[in-house]
């Protein structure tokens, strides 16, 4: 690829021969022809070495806010210098780098090996790639350029914060009925002893009891009694008015972060649960226990965003058949353009759901990012707090979240 | 000759123009991700009627009744339950409110709902 220096010292060449031609001054045809020939010689000289660049990302999840560092290996492999060599690491928009810098210029010789490290800040949550490099060449004089493109990839994963919300949900009385795994008097897996019986195959050998063995000759094993958990279910809001606010503060971003420490608080408790998020569409997973569902739900809450208008009656319909009798619902929603939020609630409650509404206000977020007469904040406040009265008069228990209020601190505030 | 010297000036600035060099390659942190409402609506909620909507399902909502007990509620219980003579008054006068009218009567509806359930109102 030519650069603008070539390209114009090309132009300027051919002038001098031709003005040169015309006015019969050799100087000038001469000077021209130098030109040209200074051209001709540096590509046909121009040329780029054998690199090998390899990326070593020590994390690929990280929790939103959280810093990663990305180290660079370039090594030339080949017998004859770079020359001008310029590589740049493709970092994502959404991420910040905090120190160092994603590319470097240099001229390796053969066999040299160099590394640049950097640290990205996530402010974000959501799936990125960071990746691939780019590489460009330029010749001595710099008359020339090429540009290629390593495809190594490295895909980064940023969960929304988790926030420690135990004492919290203590003090709010909250989980006294979810009181996390209680024994059943039936043999299953769990932790407490419930029976001797016979070894079977399948048994693992550790569950032989061997002073039953020793006693009795036969191989014995132990058998426990089930731990039963508490089905909780989380539904998150990701429709598109989900989205007002500003970047790091919106219903969306608050209630992601709010659903995982909620998520995150009863699975610690060995509960099992369920995430659903609505917008577009509803995507449901089902009710689990344990450090693999608790990923499952960070990385489903990692991909939300904002979009489509699904009602909550259609979510809350579709679920009942799912959701296990008794079971608490938390419904993280900011409950604004949904007439079915009523309807919904009231179906929940009859059925004997204990439900819990966290609702980001997005008057207060929206007020954040655009300019709100007064007169209309205040009745559209007052139309909110109509809203949420309403809801809790169907004996949902209903907070209401403010932007500068800490997840924990808030939980404290329910009403209803 | 001026012809020639015309065309290789031309000839010239035309590879200026039209040739450039690729970017500088530079780490831009961008995010454009910006929500807001519908800014439209405002306007609408500075109007007596929203406000009124807004006061008569407070009043609707803070004594627990469904809407078809409300709408019909007479008029003369609804005075009773309101109690203040500049809300009845707003609710049952059809006129032009001037602003500083309005701000009062938003802030009356503010307090008295505040004294009517006794949960402190968290606007602003």
């Amino acid at each position: 690829m030519w650069t603008r220096k070539a390209a114009i010292m090309l132009a300027g060449g051919i002038s001098l021969i031709l003005v040169g031609m015309m006015i019969s001054n050799f100087q000038m045809m001469i000077i021209g022809l130098t030109f040209i020939a200074f051209i001709s010689i540096n590509g046909w000289i121009f040329g780029h070495s054998e690199l090998e660049i390899s990326r070593y990302v020590p994390h690929s999840n990280v929790y939103k806010g959280e810093l990663i560092e990305v180290s660079l290996t370039i090594t030339n492999k080949s017998y004859r210098r770079t020359q001008q060599l310029e590589v740049f690491d493709n970092v994502p928009h959404q991420m910040k780098i905090r120190r160092g810098i994603n590319q470097i210029r240099l001229n390796l010789g053969p066999g040299q090996t160099t590394k640049i490290d950097y640290m990205l800040r996530c402010p974000l949550r959501g799936h990125y790639s960071v990746g691939p490099i780019s590489v460009r060449f330029r010749n001595a004089f710099g008359l020339f350029m090429n540009e290629s493109r390593i495809d190594d990839v490295c895909d980064i994963t940023v969960f929304p914060q988790v926030r420690d919300v135990e004492d919290a949900m203590l003090r709010a009385d909250v989980p006294k009925m979810y009181t996390g795994a209680t024994t059943l008097r039936t043999p299953g897996p769990g932790m407490e002893f419930y029976s001797l019986r016979e070894y079977l195959s399948t048994d693992s050998l550790r569950s032989i009891n061997w002073k039953a063995f020793a006693r009795t000759g036969d191989l014995m094993v132990n058998q426990k009694t089930r731990d039963a958990v508490t089905d909780v279910f989380v539904i998150l809001d990701t429709r598109e008015v989900s989205r007002i606010g500003t970047v790091l503060k919106n219903p969306l971003e608050m209630g992601a972060s709010a659903a995982a420490s909620i998520s995150n608080h009863f699975l610690k408790r060995k509960d099992s649960v369920a995430m659903v998020t609505y917008g577009n569409k509803m995507d449901f997973l089902p009710p689990d226990t344990g450090d693999k569902q608790h990923y499952k739900i960070l990385s489903r809450l990692a991909s939300v965003s904002p979009s489509g208008s699904m009602p909550l009656q259609a979510v809350t319909n579709a679920l009942a058949p799912r959701i296990s009798r008794g079971s608490p619902v938390f419904i993280i929603s900011s409950l604004e353009g949904d007439g079915t939020t009523l309807p919904a609630i009231r179906n929940l409650s009859g059925n004997g759901h204990s439900v819990t509404i966290l609702s980001p206000s997005s008057i207060d977020l929206e007020r954040l990012v655009s300019r709100i007469p007064r007169m209309s904040y205040e009745v559209l406040k007052l139309e909110r707090q109509n809203r949420l009265t309403a809801v809790s008069g169907y004996g949902a228990q209903v907070i209401d979240w403010m932007p500068d209020v800490e997840l924990s601190q808030a939980l404290l505030q329910s009403r209803g | 000759m001026l012809i020639l010297y015309l065309v290789l000036f031309i000839f010239l600035e035309a590879v200026l123009i039209r040739k450039e060099d690729p970017e500088e390659w530079r780490h831009v942190f961008r995010v454009v991700y910006y929500g807001f409402g519908d800014a439209r609506r405002y306007e609408y909620y500075q109007k007596p009627e929203k406000i009124r909507q807004v006061l008569l399902t407070r009043v609707r909502n803070i004594n627990a009744l469904t809407r078809e007990e409300f709408d019909s509620m007479p008029a003369a219980e609804l005075q009773h339950l309101i109690r203040d003579p500049v809300l009845v008054r707003f609710i049952f006068e059809e006129r032009k409110y001037r602003a500083d009218e309005l701000v009062g009567i938003v802030r009356r509806i503010k307090q008295w709902g505040e004294s009517e359930t006794g949960v402190s109102g968290s606007v602003d």
